[in-house]
């Protein structure tokens, strides 16, 4: 019993992650009919820029990134707030370069999906390859700047860092409700999300929208790839295409398109395959290990897409 | 249609003025295989025959996702799944592994059938979904074939089967490059052959016609649900039988050769070569396996995946037809005719024919 | 169904070509098309005209068999057509065009009008792989065929230029002759028309006929009332989905309801507030 527990805490805590993804998925997706392949890169140049700041700046020390182990709660709380935003800026930065210089001359000429789904791998790959040029193969230590602490309730433990990613979701959802449901931008955008051509006829400053969320989804994105490498303690090169995959499918789950959605379908997810991953070496005794994790995730697309392909909050459309 | 590069275009329109020639259809593809038929006797470096050996083994897969990508227009991005599936019962069935060794052709016709019944399985369920959910499917397909691959220990997890039986034909054990050489040249014109007969018919066409406007085609009378069946099963059979020959070729298999790149690698190959056009990937293949080889070893090496996904960028921008499509006369004016469904024109017509006036 | 005792065919048939029988098609709660019946007599070149949003595309997808009526049913030939999908309604002889011209864009126009004969063929995978006689002779023969209606329709100069470079009149006449090459008996045109001018139009109103004089019935949407006064041997008239009126073109242009239907509302409401 405390061991499920423990588990649904766990899988809540990737949930958050996976979530945060999502929404950057589904806010692309929501102006651009489009699904942006190189998002989990975006999520990847989080962290990695990050790392290099610390680096850079003398932060951290040694060959597996360590903090000094005598900082106060205000230098932690600045190097927490320099990481966040810095990946984030530096993330919405190739964000939007990405739509300027690939997407937007797609868009221009009307290309069809699949060619803007090609020419997003191609930034994909090309972020990925280019991010192991530069900083290496290896994975990468990353520190989880909060000294961690862990309390148990339950039988089940979590930590500080997992309070933390939760009041940071929290507090994200609770500026973009504001956002998007309150101020100027939240209203262009919604209305681009419905119509696109409209919109623009409207007086809709179309291209402005899309920079604007092609700055706010990398951001988030970047966001949730600082906490990931927190938690997890690494960073990697191709960390964007495994993890980002799992945004994709939680955006799908949830009904892509949708914030709520994304989110609901991020805990989903998290949950669901932390739980499966967990005992499906009891199922299958011992012969299926952890590992597997990533084909649960598979296999719910799958399921999710037979059964209720426009996710749990899309509308039902015409396919 | 006019691609805006020049020499692409002198070429194709020689080719096609040659083609119209009573001998045309003949004469060329003579000469061409003529000459690769010879290059064994020129080029007596077995690394570059080896580097056509690999060359033709992407030929045959090529030319197998044509017709589900280039054809009947489904993003799949799992092909390298298939790959796997062929590659993996050769390691399985023809190594001292399990100590079996069964006939190579045998189990070379028996992956194709195999690939082609995953892939007919896969469409199943994938059919009912849109473009970007399918794709999203097919990666999660070859993902998943990958994860078990090295995870099984009937493919002896993450270490691979090495020690694999070679090619034999009859009583005669393929020793050398250049006997893989000779046996893929004949698969590969083989292959092409059986192709350009699918793409010219009824089917070929039938393909096309879904990729075009599913609606419209159904309204043809043609059953679009069984034509895409169709064509992910006969799409997938040449992946497993070039599985098959790999293996033996390298004999070591390892998940390591069936990555997530390994499939983008050789959708770029159609892509780039040219789609819908047998020839076009052919030439994509050619392209994608033997011009980066000079750059094996230098700085570039590592930034290969760099440059194809430039390389991608670049062509989706400018040439999304790839360097040889299907060609015919007259410029297209249809805005953003790119070679597929046109988002904006067919989605928005969707919803006007469904409620409307 | 309506019995329709002003028809002068009324006597003349028995066998029931094509019939709507009370088909409504229900969009959650949008009535597109309401409770409507008609019958399509062999040989007519039978219009369904209407306001916009009035459901006479709708109708005809319901006929193709793009979607199933939420109740009633279409008969042809005796046949139900329900549950059909719409591949099966074309080879049973119903083939139509659209309003939004859809064609195979990046195919060239001898191999649209092509694409109509496969589903009259029978060579199989294996008959064309092996290039058995089977598969040869066919492809000559729709090679043949494709040219021939090419021809017919007045295209067979653009044989081999891709659909996607033809002007609009053209890619109508090109969608008609691919709808042609199914070998239809009936041939449903949905606003063939649209975007034409007058001299166009009296191209297609005799493209039309020619049709019918070969053995085809037509069934019509269009708005030009020109063109359905001109060609029309009978008229059924839509609003809101529902039938309001039907009969031959000259009691269909002085009918009161039908001209309020077109005219009248807008001027009611306007007069009413004030």
């Amino acid at each position: 019993m405390s061991m499920l527990l423990q588990q649904l805490v766990n899988g809540f805590t990737v949930g958050c992650l996976y979530a945060l993804l999502a929404i950057g998925y589904s806010m692309v997706y929501g102006v651009l009919k489009m699904v942006n392949f190189a998002h989990g890169e975006l999520f990847m140049l989080g962290p990695m820029f990050a790392l290099f700041l610390m680096r850079v700046l003398g932060i951290l020390q040694g060959r597996l990134n360590m903090l000094p182990a005598d900082l106060t709660g205000g230098q932690i709380a600045g190097i927490l707030l320099l990481s966040l935003i810095g990946g984030a800026a530096f993330s919405a930065i190739i964000g939007v370069l990405m739509e300027r210089t690939v997407y937007r001359p797609l868009r221009n000429h009307n290309a069809s999906w699949e060619i803007a789904m090609i020419a997003a791998m191609g930034v994909s790959l090309a972020l990925q390859n280019a991010t192991m040029l530069i900083f290496g193969h290896q994975q990468k230590g990353f520190p989880s700047i909060i000294k961690t602490k862990y309390f148990s309730v339950g039988g089940a433990s979590f930590s500080n860092m997992q309070l933390f990613i939760l009041a940071f979701v929290v507090f994200l959802l609770i500026f973009l409700y504001y956002l998007v449901n309150k101020t100027y931008m939240g209203r262009c955008f919604r209305a681009v999300a419905l119509d696109r051509c409209a919109a623009g006829l409207m007086g809709v400053n179309v291209n402005a929208v899309i920079v604007f969320v092609f700055i706010l989804g990398p951001a988030i994105g970047a966001a949730s790839g600082v906490l990931y490498a927190m938690t997890y303690g690494q960073v990697y090169y191709l960390m964007g295409m495994t993890v980002g995959m799992k945004g994709w499918i939680a955006a799908i789950i949830g009904g892509i398109g949708s914030i709520q959605g994304s989110v609901v379908g991020g805990f989903i997810l998290g949950v669901l395959e932390v739980i499966g991953a967990g005992y499906l070496p009891l199922i299958t005794g011992g012969e299926m290990g952890a590992e597997y994790r990533n084909i649960f995730a598979f296999i719910m697309l799958i399921v999710f897409l037979l059964v209720r392909p426009q996710g749990l909050f899309g509308k039902r459309g015409v396919r | 249609m006019k691609t805006g590069n020049k020499f692409s275009d002198w070429f194709t329109q020689k080719y096609d003025a040659l083609e119209r020639q009573p001998y045309g259809r003949i004469v060329v593809p003579t000469v061409t295989l003529l000459a690769f038929a010879l290059i064994p006797m020129f080029v007596k470096s077995n690394y570059w025959i080896r580097v056509l050996d690999s060359a033709g083994i992407y030929i045959m897969m090529a030319l197998g996702l044509n017709i589900i990508l280039g054809y009947t227009g489904l993003l799949n991005l799992g092909y390298a799944a298939y790959y796997a599936i062929g590659a993996y019962m050769w390691a399985i069935l023809g190594s001292p592994y399990f100590g079996i060794h069964w006939n190579f052709w045998v189990v070379f016709f028996l992956a194709g059938l195999a690939a082609g019944v995953a892939g007919y399985l896969l469409a199943i369920p994938g059919l009912g979904l849109k473009g970007d959910y399918l794709a999203l499917v097919t990666i999660g397909f070859g993902e998943s074939i990958r994860i078990l691959a090295n995870n099984l220990k009937l493919t002896n997890a993450a270490m691979g089967i090495s020690q694999i039986d070679p090619m034999t034909i009859g009583p005669f054990k393929a020793t050398s490059v250049q006997h893989y050489y000779y046996v893929l040249l004949v698969i590969c014109v083989i292959e092409v052959i059986l192709m350009r007969r699918l793409e010219n018919s009824r089917i070929g066409h039938a393909w096309m016609a879904v990729r075009e406007d599913e609606l419209a085609a159904e309204s043809m009378g043609l059953d679009t649900h069984n034509l895409k069946l169709l064509a992910c099963f006969i799409g997938a059979i040449p992946a497993g039988m070039a599985g098959v020959m790999f293996a033996a070729m390298q004999t070591y298999v390892s998940p390591v050769s069936f990555k997530f790149v390994e499939s983008i690698t050789i959708v770029a190959m159609v892509i780039v070569g040219g789609r819908a056009n047998v020839y076009g990937a052919v030439l994509g293949a050619l392209l994608l396996v033997v011009v980066p080889e000079p750059l094996r070893g230098s700085i570039f090496d590592s930034a290969r995946i760099l440059i194809y996904g430039l390389l991608l960028i670049v062509m989706m921008l400018y040439k999304p037809q790839g360097f040889w499509p299907r060609r015919y006369r007259g410029k297209s004016h249809v805005k953003g005719n790119n070679g597929g469904l046109d988002l904006s024109g067919k989605k928005i017509s969707d919803s006007k024919t469904s409620v409307g006036g | 169904m309506e019995p329709n005792t002003d028809s002068p065919f009324e006597n003349q048939q028995t066998d029931q070509f094509l019939v709507i029988d009370n088909v409504s098609r229900h969009f959650g709660a949008l009535k597109a098309v309401d409770n409507v019946s008609f019958s399509v007599k062999k040989g007519q070149i039978f219009s369904v005209i209407g306001p916009n949003g009035a459901g006479k595309t709708t109708l005809f997808n319901v006929i193709t068999g793009i979607y199933p009526p939420t109740s009633g049913k279409v008969l042809f030939e005796g046949k139900n057509l329900k549950g059909l999908p719409a591949h099966q309604v074309t080879r049973l002889g119903i083939a139509r065009t659209y309003q939004i011209v859809r064609l195979f864009d990046n195919m060239s126009v001898l191999e649209n009008a092509m694409v109509g004969f496969y589903c009259r063929i029978k060579a199989g995978v294996w008959d064309i792989i092996l290039n058995l006689p089977r598969a040869k002779n066919e492809r000559r023969l729709v090679k043949e065929k494709g040219i021939e209606l090419l021809d017919r329709v007045g295209l067979l100069e653009y044989q081999d230029y891709i659909a996607a470079s033809l002007p609009l009149g053209l890619r109508k006449r090109l969608q008609i002759a691919r709808a042609l090459a199914t070998e239809p008996k009936v041939l449903l045109l949905d606003e063939p028309t649209g975007g034409m001018n007058p001299s166009e139009k009296v191209e297609m109103m005799a493209l039309i006929e020619r049709l019918r004089s070969g053995g085809l019935t037509i069934l019509l949407v269009e708005h030009d009332m020109n063109v359905i006064m001109g060609v029309s041997d009978w008229i059924v008239v839509l609003d809101y989905g529902a039938k309001i009126a039907e009969g031959k073109p000259e009691e269909i242009q002085t009918n009161p309801v039908v001209i309020e239907a077109y005219l009248g509302r807008g001027l009611e409401n306007v007069t009413a507030k004030n």
